[in-house]
């Protein structure tokens, strides 16, 4: 019961139920806010992934686009456009061109990305999608070529060019805007596929031969042994005209031949002789020790000399009749016989003929073979005649009566006949050897270009070069990409036999360089797939070619090494061939070589320069050269990679931004 | 007479409790749709790091391993066979693989030109469970081969021969 005061106004309840509401409303509120943010955050992820991974879409089929397009000659330049291809452009640019960069956007534009979007099942959604910019540049530091053209630039900077991809891409999802800005660097490369200039040209050529320096020796002997034949056949003329006007003796000088056994000394010479060389030993102390440092033969025609002219070694006058063809078969060889015009030291020898038979290049083994036979048949002969001499000189004895002018006459006619035949033989194998060297030779070559070149052979251009370590890594290069156009680069350690029956790809393979040591690389055959179409080229100190058939532009950096008659198609270059005996007797060199007419890669010239020393680019330069020659390709590793999350980074220049990103 | 009028009239009762009631509705249904956005952020979420991690595996795959196989489609469905300890240990990334709400899809892997592939990945999952209705998650990726230049072929062409044969004739 209740006293009937009703109570005023409102009890608490109500407005603590209705603060408790409030606060729950706005909690409920803000968690609504909160996770309308975490949603809109979501959306924004995930929308961003499918915008980065279209921006990288985009990027991938740029990559593919350019190396569709930079290695196909006969890809058809753009609609609407006067520009070449981008296998034309980009070669150019990167011998001579005079732009750093490239602009090749137009040429990879993601248009199969494109096309798959628009006919995709969820193409509503990636129509919300939009490539805002896109751009392909390549960067052209310095130019990859640019040592083929000045082999006097020393400063030669290789395996910078790289291609620069920037895509930006935005999405749209009701009020959400999604952006994503991928920057990609790759490195690219190119190798250049044969032999530089000149010797791409060349069939054979032997860059440094020790022959060239050894040959004016062996000339100059030659001379004297001519010369010292024509005082002879001048002295048997003397003796001869001596003997038939009547008078009594003659003096010989025995240094007019001085080649064979020297005189025997005997009788009254032995007694002249003992008293000349107590005389001489009056006067010169040292004559016996001076005496001992002479060889048997020196020794013998020095003490011949002390006595000749002396009454012992006179002779008698013998009857003129049985004289008179004395000298008729003794051989007289003009001065101007032996061509002693020779290329200098630092000759190249070379040939450019289609076809060249290798063993008409071993000089020394010719010299060895043909000529060192001849030497011993001349020096037999100037034998035969001082044993038929020596016996005449040292008696007093009528040599008719005694018979001696008769064996004289006879060792005479065979000695002349001899002497006549191999000196004849010996000047004409060394005039063949000497017109065959004044054909196939540049003087002055070696010294001004060979170091040049061994340079660049040592520095190909590197970023497409492909490390290979064994034998097994080669097999997998092979079974990877059966087609390899570019630059295999053995590193190991062990010898390695190339045997690619078929290859297919323009090649360079090189053997990186052993200051000893260095591996063989057996060439057991190397025939190619196709010959217009592939190449291959063999860079190697230390290369055994097994003498099978060989399809290649060979450079052979130190030793070549024949085990059969080779058959080469292509070129042979070796940088050094050794003399005989400094080197294996399979270092002969056999077989044959027949020129590859693509080993040929264009014509040598130097960039016009203007009036101010800039580079001038002409349009028919590049006319004779063989950009095909030249192959492009893409290094495998990423070199930066940048992502930009905010709209604000549009306009940022890709250098400035981020941190590297392999 | 003392009075009698303390504690909660009735009415009072009855009044906030309608009160209470208008207002519940719109927090209620505020909380059910944090509750839902909450949900469906996250299935997003997992959605894409899901697709991500399976783009990943398979953009890892070598080209000749690749090569071998296309076209070809890789199932997402189940927890990985390497992810079984992981699901042991965390529930609810089992059951976003498992079950009624589980996330499916597939991975498609084709060429679509030499040396070009098309990755394309769409992963499903249902609004709620027994639910018609679901929402879907796509990427598209492209990969091309880093060595197709180098496996080009073009010809060689006999330059001054050609030359030096004309100009004899």
């Amino acid at each position: 019961m209740t006293d009937g005061r009703g109570r005023r106004g409102i009890g608490v309840v109500l407005p603590v139920v209705m603060m408790l509401f409030f606060i729950l409303l706005l909690g409920a509120v803000a968690q609504l806010f909160h996770t309308g943010s975490a949603l809109t955050q979501a959306t924004r992820d995930a929308g961003g992934a499918v915008a980065e991974q279209l921006a990288e879409s985009a990027i991938e089929e740029a990559l593919w686009h350019f190396q569709e397009l930079v290695n196909d000659p006969s890809a058809e330049a753009l609609a609407h456009s006067n520009r070449e291809n981008l296998f034309n452009r980009v070669r150019k640019a990167l011998i001579v061109g005079e732009k750093d960069v490239l602009d090749i956007t137009d040429e990879c534009a993601p248009v199969i990305l494109k096309a798959h979007l628009s006919k995709s099942e969820h193409s509503p959604f990636y129509r919300h999608l939009e490539i805002e910019s896109f751009s392909v540049k390549l960067r052209i530091p310095c130019r990859g070529a640019t040592e083929r053209i000045d082999t006097d630039n020393d400063s030669v900077c290789l395996g910078e060019q790289f291609i620069d991809i920037d895509c930006a891409v935005s999405l749209k999802l009701r009020d959400i805007v999604i952006w994503r800005r991928v920057c990609v660097r790759r490195r690219y490369g190119m190798a250049f596929i044969s032999n530089y200039k000149p010797f791409d040209q060349l069939t054979f050529a032997i860059l440094q031969s020790d022959f060239l320096a050894e040959y004016p020796d062996v000339l100059q002997k030659t001379s004297e042994i001519i010369d010292n034949v024509n005082r002879a056949s001048w002295f048997l003329g003397n003796f001869r005209s001596q003997l038939l006007s009547g008078q009594p003796r003659i003096n010989l000088q025995p240094s007019f031949i001085p080649i064979g056994k020297p005189p025997e000394i005997t009788g009254e010479a032995r007694s002249d002789l003992n008293e000349e060389m107590d005389r001489l030993r009056r006067r010169n102390p040292d004559f016996d020790q001076q005496l001992a440092r002479m060889d048997e033969e020196q020794e013998g025609w020095y003490l011949w000399s002390l006595v000749a002219g002396k009454p012992s070694t006179r002779i008698n006058r013998p009857r003129p009749d049985n004289w008179v063809s004395f000298q008729q078969e003794w051989p007289f060889i003009p001065s101007n016989a032996l061509v002693v015009d020779i290329p200098t030291a630092d000759s190249v020898i070379f040939s450019v003929d289609r076809k060249v038979n290798l063993e008409d290049f071993d000089y020394d083994k010719i010299l060895v073979e043909v000529y060192k036979p001849l030497l011993e048949r001349i020096k037999h002969a100037a034998e035969i005649y001082n044993d038929a001499v020596a016996p005449l000189l040292g008696t007093n004895d009528d040599p008719v009566s005694t018979g001696q002018v008769r064996r004289l006459e006879y060792n005479h006619k065979r000695a002349g006949r001899e002497l006549s035949e191999a000196l004849t033989e010996a000047i004409k194998a060394l005039n063949d050897i000497s017109g065959h060297l004044k054909k196939h030779s540049r003087a002055g070559f070696t010294t001004s270009v060979l170091g040049a070149y061994l340079r660049e052979c040592s520095s190909r251009i590197r970023p497409i070069a492909y490390h290979i370590n064994t034998k097994d890594d080669l097999k997998r290069l092979r079974e990877r990409l059966p087609t390899f156009n570019g630059h295999a680069s053995y590193h190991g350690k062990e010898d390695l036999h190339l045997n690619f029956n078929p290859w297919s790809g323009k090649t360079i393979f090189s053997c990186a360089y052993h200051h000893e040591g260095a591996p063989r690389i057996i060439v057991d055959s190397i025939v190619m797939a196709s010959k217009s179409r592939d190449f291959f080229v063999l860079n190697a100190q230390n290369i055994h070619l097994r003498g099978d058939d060989v399809e290649a532009s060979i450079f052979a950096a130190d030793r070549v090494h024949f085990r059969g008659d080779v058959s080469i198609y292509g070129n042979l270059l070796i940088s050094h061939l050794r003399l005989r005996q400094d080197r294996d007797r399979d270092e002969d060199l056999k077989g044959t070589v027949l020129f590859n007419p693509r080993c040929y890669s264009g014509v040598y010239w130097k960039r016009p320069l203007d009036k101010k020393g800039k580079t001038r680019v002409s349009r028919n330069m590049f006319e004779k050269v063989s950009l095909n020659h030249y192959t492009v390709g893409l290094l495998p590793r990423g070199m930066k990679r940048v992502i930009f999350r905010s709209a604000a980074a549009a306009g940022q220049p890709f250098d400035e931004a981020g941190e590297a990103d392999n | 007479m003392r009075s009698s009028v303390r504690g909660i009239a009735m009415l009072e009762v009855m009044a906030a409790a309608v009160i209470g009631a208008l207002m519940a509705m719109p927090v209620i249904t505020l909380l059910f749709t944090t509750t839902h956005e909450s949900m469906v952020s996250e299935d997003y979420m997992f959605a894409e790091a899901l697709g991500q991690r399976y783009l990943a595996e398979a953009m890892g795959i070598s080209w000749e391993d690749l090569a071998e196989q296309l076209p070809l489609t890789i199932p997402i469905e189940g927890v990985p066979v390497e992810d079984k300890v992981l699901a042991a240990l965390r529930k609810e990334y089992a059951r976003n693989l498992q079950g009624d709400l589980a996330f499916k899809g597939k991975l498609d892997i084709r060429k679509i030109k030499p040396g070009l592939l098309l990755y394309e990945l769409s992963i499903a999952w249902p609004v709620r469970p027994g639910s018609r209705s679901v929402r879907h998650y796509a990427l598209v990726r492209l990969r091309s081969r880093h060595d197709i230049a180098i496996s080009t072929n073009f010809t060689l062409p006999v330059m001054h021969l050609e030359e030096n044969e004309k100009g004899k004739k």
